[in-house]
């Protein structure tokens, strides 16, 4: 095993040898002409420094004010101080010894007297100078190992003279050009089987770049803050293993993205103030994505696009600026959220063309639809909705089913289209056992025990509201799904019940074709009458299989109700 | 000016009001037995939202 040590501050690439003694300057340097099993051990940046006096700052700003402090002498623009312990912010410009103003607005637990720590040129970080163009490789990694049990190790946080680990590494891009947050702290390219840990990226443009088929990687990084695109990229990375601490700040685009790749597994624990948080897109799939939290985001806080199947698992989503959580193109997501807090966006959930995905969720506030489903078939579990206008919203032809949901508006759901066969299937609505509903753009129905035929128990009732729900488009319910044997007669009898006699039209039908020997329709209509009244369904299916019964309510000239009860199938 | 054109109180205790003013109709949903002020206001709040402007670059709105 060869050990390599490497030195941003006091090593030299020609005329280090690798030594403790005598590292190399870069990481690059180091890891040339490694394999699996040896090391590059980074130098650790010196540790920061205790801030004079003690300061206050609040969630949601970029204030900080100091008592007793000396920002002037003490910080610069470009410098880093610690708001809540390991939490690290980016000065952008100082007023006076009591008052700076954040690059971004704080995101945490508004605190005051707090004592804390700085990152400056002199303590705490290892600046890398100021990259000459936006995608300058400032460090990058030459080998790769050997197998996922042969790894070559990069590592930081080496303290030289001992040889032993004592703290990290952090290195910054310092253009004096504060928007010129250019170059890639570490590009990895075509490169796998790496284990990288304890490093730490400032104010690249890409903080780290994996690229190129860099697979089989593990990484670790406390810290990627302040860079201007991403924070970490994964660029079609495939079985890595990727996990961040802090991924903040990092404002033009995100945190943390993974674009393509598959059976990736990432962990970020706190995603805020960046453009997005977590952002997968381009055909990532097989991956889990594991998010602490991802808050104050300038646009969403965890967003899969044009996915494969993932599962996503995330912590509270908390005043991101469009949509806490947005899945769009991505059939088959699993994602599950902690409490998702708006402040007046348009969705703080969107689940877009991604049929089958399947959504469990928390408190969900805020926005004028707490949950949007467009354009495809959505499971949602467990949700509960307050504040904006409404809860659930369902366009584009899109199918919602909701279990255990408890909606807070008054208007619980929204239909773009009142003409349009959407639906929103609530089971346990409320988090009331037998509470379902079923909602229609032009209706309603729902089980109920006030009316029924047999006298106990539940009947569905149907509820067409509007004469967009005509006898060609209306309320419809399966009430049953029978299996039948082959060329037996099958009965289905009902009793069914109007509340106006030629308001509502009700039926019972049997849709042809969905199984041999049953071309047509077979319908049962009630009469005009407003009596509990037994309709009948017969047919011969000339093979085996399962059968669909609908109950359909249709607008005729009021919006009335129609009740259907004590079902019963036999079969000759 | 909205008509409540039914009431109830469904299986997880809360109260349903088919709501219609003559051109829309809405069932809207309320913890406790609402004010007419309160349904009136909800019935409102429950309208579609105005579809935003899109604007293009000239800041000409499409």
């Amino acid at each position: 095993m060869t050990i390599v040590y490497c030195d941003w501050l006091n090593g030299n690439d020609t005329t280090g040898d690798g030594s403790a003694a005598l590292p190399y300057k870069t990481i690059q340097k180091a890891s040339t002409g490694l394999t699996g099993g040896d090391e590059v051990r980074v130098a650790k940046s010196t540790d920061p420094a205790s801030l004079t006096g003690t300061i206050s700052f609040t969630d949601g700003s970029t204030t900080v004010t100091g008592s007793g402090t000396a920002f002037s002498t003490e910080l610069a623009s470009g410098d880093f101080i610690e708001l809540t312990a390991g939490s690290w912010w980016e000065v952008l410009s100082i007023a006076s010894d009591t008052s700076l103003t954040l690059y971004q607005m704080f995101s945490g637990t508004t605190t005051s007297g707090y004592t804390s720590r700085r990152m400056t040129a002199s303590a705490g970080i290892t600046d890398t100078g100021a990259a000459p163009t936006s995608t300058t490789l400032v460090q990058y990694v030459q080998s790769s190992g050997s197998s996922a049990s042969n790894r070559l190790t990069i590592s930081g946080g080496w303290d030289l003279s001992t040889q032993t680990q004592t703290g990290t590494t952090t290195f910054r891009q310092t253009h004096s050009t504060l928007t010129n947050r250019w170059g890639y702290g570490l590009y990895v390219s075509g490169k796998s089987f790496l284990a990288i840990s304890n490093l730490s990226f400032l104010r690249y443009n890409r903080g780290v770049y994996f690229t190129n088929s860099s697979n089989t990687n593990v990484a670790s990084f406390p810290n990627l803050i302040s860079n201007a695109n991403h924070g970490v990229m994964l660029n079609i990375a495939n079985d890595t293993q990727l996990s961040v601490g802090n991924a903040l700040a990092n404002e033009r685009n995100d945190g943390v993205q993974v674009a393509g790749g598959t059976r990736n597994t990432v962990r970020v624990d706190v995603a805020d103030c960046n453009g997005i948080g977590l952002d997968a897109i381009s055909g990532a799939h097989g991956c889990i994505f594991t998010v602490g939290r991802a808050n104050r985001n300038g646009s969403y806080g965890v967003m899969l696009s044009s996915c494969g199947v993932n599962t996503v698992s995330t912590g509270p989503l908390y005043l991101n600026q469009n949509y806490g959580l947005y899945i769009n193109s991505s059939p088959g997501t699993r994602a599950s959220a902690g409490d998702i807090t708006m402040n007046g966006a348009s969705y703080a959930v969107l689940v877009a063309a991604s049929n089958l995905a399947e959504v469990t969720l928390g408190a969900v506030s805020g926005a004028t639809y707490s949950l949007g489903v467009s354009g495809c078939v959505v499971t949602v579990n467990n949700m509960s909705t307050s504040g904006g206008s409404y809860g659930v919203r369902c366009d584009s032809g899109g199918a919602v089913r909701l279990y255990n949901c408890s909606i807070g508006q008054s208007s619980e759901v929204f239909f773009d289209r009142p003409e349009t066969r959407q639906t929103i299937h609530s089971t346990k609505h409320d988090g009331v056992l037998n509470n379902d509903w079923v909602f229609f753009p032009a209706g309603y129905a729902n089980k109920q025990s006030a009316v029924t035929q047999s006298g106990s128990g539940y009947a569905w009732r149907l509820n067409p509201t509007t004469s967009y729900a005509g006898p060609l488009n209306p309320v419809s319910i399966s009430v049953a799904k029978v299996a039948v044997a082959a060329n037996r007669q099958v009965t289905v009898t009902a009793y069914v019940k109007k509340d106006h006699a030629t308001n509502i039209g009700a039926l019972i039908r049997l849709r042809g074709k969905q199984i041999a020997g049953v071309a047509a329709d077979v319908v049962a209509t009630a009469a005009d009458n407003t009596n509990w009244q037994q309709l009948t369904l017969q047919f011969t299916p000339t093979e085996a299989g399962v059968v669909n019964i609908d109950f359909e309510a249709y607008y005729v000239a009021d919006a009335s109700y129609a009740y259907i009860d004590s079902l019963e199938v036999s079969q000759a | 000016m909205v008509t409540v054109l039914d009431s109830e109180v469904d299986l997880a205790g809360m109260y349903r009001l088919l709501v219609s003013d003559g051109d829309r109709t809405v069932m809207l949903k309320f913890s406790s037995e609402p004010p007419y002020e309160q349904v009136e206001a909800a019935f409102i709040a429950s309208l579609p939202p105005e579809p935003p402007e899109v604007v293009a670059e000239d800041g000409t709105v499409l």
